[in-house]
């Protein structure tokens, strides 16, 4: 079913915490799906079909073109561009500061995460780090936007395969997460708070007691969520061994997050090259063996209760102190000193309206959102705009194996693996 | 806690070791920025190059994470195309530089790596790169019948160009400017 795992990396301290599988469960059905699709004979006629740009299952405007063999899909062509908004050249015109509402607007599952890839690129860029707190408290939002990513994608993903009920689970809980940012940003989604050279604003008083109040039950509600699919035979019969992609063609098409984990390589930006105070954090990366539609889901899963573990290390470990940098050429100097100091103020004024400038330069840097490898590849001539800001979109390269998945599956399962890789198409197109 | 993985410092220090003992003359110029190498190859050498760093037994730069180009018009060759890999056996990334004119080739990647082909079908929407011997050079994000190459520099986004005093020789043709403006080939208008 599944072809060659690739070995762990050796020497890069990798953790290979494959998914255990349950006794006694068989993976296929006696009787059920899996054994019907092996009698399905090949036909000569082919018939083109259009699934999208309007269709439910394709979360957002994907078009497919689909050559049908009777039931069984022949080729597929994913369409794209239908959210195409140019936001890598509107960064070229925007101050840094002011491209940051920009990266929201991108994954618009996970805003805080493009904002954490921006910030964090753009610091490199300046030679800057942030306090601890700032570090600990965007760890936190990050994760919490994970999970809410997450959610999402359980929820619609079940109920394309007809699991309705899941859907109402997760968006009840995602909603809790918004209200800590909403808390905490005083927006539900297009939160912008994480910036370049610290935060919007220190967190709100009662911050830590909202993150323990979803911490505490949130586990619970994963197992409500495996209790009603991981082992539903319905569930497994529409999962198991469809849109198989093993690890070699996986990573030559670029694929990362779950995408890639389900199909046994244990590649995570946050292990593989740690950022922004991860490597104090500890986590497991959940692997799958089959690279199939279920090894996906179930890989997410586990990857919310390895954020709820991240959340509560970095809330247990809070530090106190300033969040944003001291570097006055990026974070402008406190309101009280404005006050006192007309220095403070011209530079407050020149920061507001001008902007900051970094040496001549490039780098890259990525992180791991929700969906993979969220990178940014960031030229600067020293002007104060991105000279060039390139976003590599892990939605981009996962949907490009997408063709690769669904030759020879059900068009009913095409929407099942469109599902498990979890692509937002704000992501995609850009 | 968990130890770190060591990361290879700086980024890409592997790849330009495999280079440098596998096809030494492949790389033009090395420079390093924030931590990381660019590798700038001869356009001509671009496919060995990745060959052998994907297929090197201990490189295996097997993940291609992006390509993409940077516009400096007033430079010549113009653009700068941007390859980034990532190889998890020796947990390293490179990034290599090919540079083309602004009509120039680029020889394409998709051929080794398929998930090369979606960001060259972007490459050259966005920048009108060709890429010799790619499968499906058709735009990507853009619709079909879009004029123009909208990341390259000089592209105008929208709207008409208005005339301010700096950019009078971008905005208006000479025979366009009234005679008061510098540069007008006007001859000089009798007002009442």
């Amino acid at each position: 079913m599944s072809g060659a795992v690739l070995p762990p990396p050796p020497g890069t301290g990798m953790p290979t915490g494959a998914i255990p599988r349950q006794e006694g469960v068989p993976r296929i059905r006696p009787g059920g799906r899996g054994e019907f699709l092996e009698k399905i004979e090949p036909s000569e006629e082919l018939m083109e079909l259009n699934m999208g740009p309007q269709h439910p299952s394709t979360h957002g405007v994907l078009r497919l073109v689909l050559s049908l063999d009777g039931e069984r899909v022949r080729a597929c062509v994913p369409d794209i561009g239908y959210l195409h908004t140019g936001f890598e050249k509107s960064f070229e015109s925007h101050t840094y500061q002011q491209c940051i509402p920009l990266t929201d607007r991108m994954d618009y599952l996970a805003p805080p995460m493009n904002n954490l890839g921006f910030a964090l690129t753009a610091e490199k860029l300046l030679g800057i780090e942030i306090p601890p707190r700032g570090q600990y408290i965007r760890v936190i939002v990050a994760e919490l936007s994970r999970i809410a990513s997450h959610l999402i994608w359980l929820g619609t993903h079940a109920l394309d395969l007809g699991a309705t009920t899941v859907f109402m689970y997760c968006w009840r809980e995602r909603d809790r997460i918004l209200d800590i940012l909403e808390w905490i940003s005083g927006v539900r989604m297009m939160t912008s708070f994480i910036r370049v050279g610290g935060l919007m604003a220190d967190v709100p008083a009662e911050f830590e007691a909202m993150v323990r109040d979803f911490l505490r039950d949130f586990l619970l509600k994963v197992d409500e969520y495996e209790g009603l699919l991981t082992s539903n035979p319905i569930w497994r019969d529409r999962t198991i061994g469809l849109g198989v992609i093993d690890a070699a063609s996986a990573l030559a098409f670029g694929c990362s997050g779950a995408t890639l984990r389900g199909s046994g390589v244990p590649y995570d930006v946050r292990r593989a090259a740690p950022y922004g105070g991860y490597e104090q954090f500890e986590f497991d990366v959940p692997v799958g063996v089959n690279g199939d539609v279920y090894d996906r889901y179930l890989c997410r899963v586990r990857e919310m209760r390895e954020s709820c573990r991240i959340v509560q290390q970095a809330i247990d470990g809070l530090p106190a102190g300033p969040v944003n940098s001291t570097d006055r050429r990026v974070v402008p100097p406190p309101r009280e000193e404005i006050d006192t100091s007309m220095e403070s103020l011209i530079l407050h004024f020149k920061l507001w309206t001008e902007g900051f400038r970094p040496p001549p330069g490039s780098c890259y840097h990525a992180i791991e959102s929700p969906r993979g490898e969220l990178g940014f590849f960031m030229v600067s001539d020293g002007g104060n705009r991105p000279y060039r800001c390139k976003v590599r979109a892990p939605s981009f390269s996962n949907l490009s194996a997408l063709s690769r998945m669904v030759e020879g599956s059900l068009v009913a399962d095409a929407v099942a693996i469109v599902g498990s890789i979890d692509i937002v198409l704000g992501d995609v197109d850009r | 806690m968990r130890p770190v993985p060591a990361t290879v410092r700086p980024a890409g220090t592997t790849a330009l070791a495999c280079l440098r003992s596998g096809l030494p003359d492949a790389a033009r110029a090395v420079s390093e920025d924030h931590d990381q190498l660019t590798i700038e190859l001869e356009p001509t050498r671009l496919i060995d190059a990745v060959r052998l760093l994907r297929d090197d037994p201990v490189a295996r730069f097997e993940m291609p994470i992006f390509m993409t180009c940077v516009d400096w018009p007033e430079r010549d060759p113009r653009f700068d195309v941007v390859y980034v890999l990532r190889s998890l056996t020796g947990n390293d990334v490179v990034r290599l530089l090919v540079r083309a004119d602004a009509d120039g080739t680029v020889p394409t990647l998709s051929g080794l790596l398929p998930g090369m082909e979606w960001h060259e079908r972007e490459c050259y929407d966005l920048f009108g790169l060709t890429f010799e011997g790619h499968p499906n050079l058709r735009r990507i994000l853009l619709p079909d019948d879009w004029e123009g190459h909208p990341l390259r520099r000089d592209y105008v986004s929208f709207g008409e160009p208005v005339a301010f005093t700096h950019n009078l020789e971008w905005a208006l043709s000479p025979q366009d400017r009234p005679e008061y403006m510098p540069g007008s080939v006007r001859g000089s208008v009798e007002r009442p």
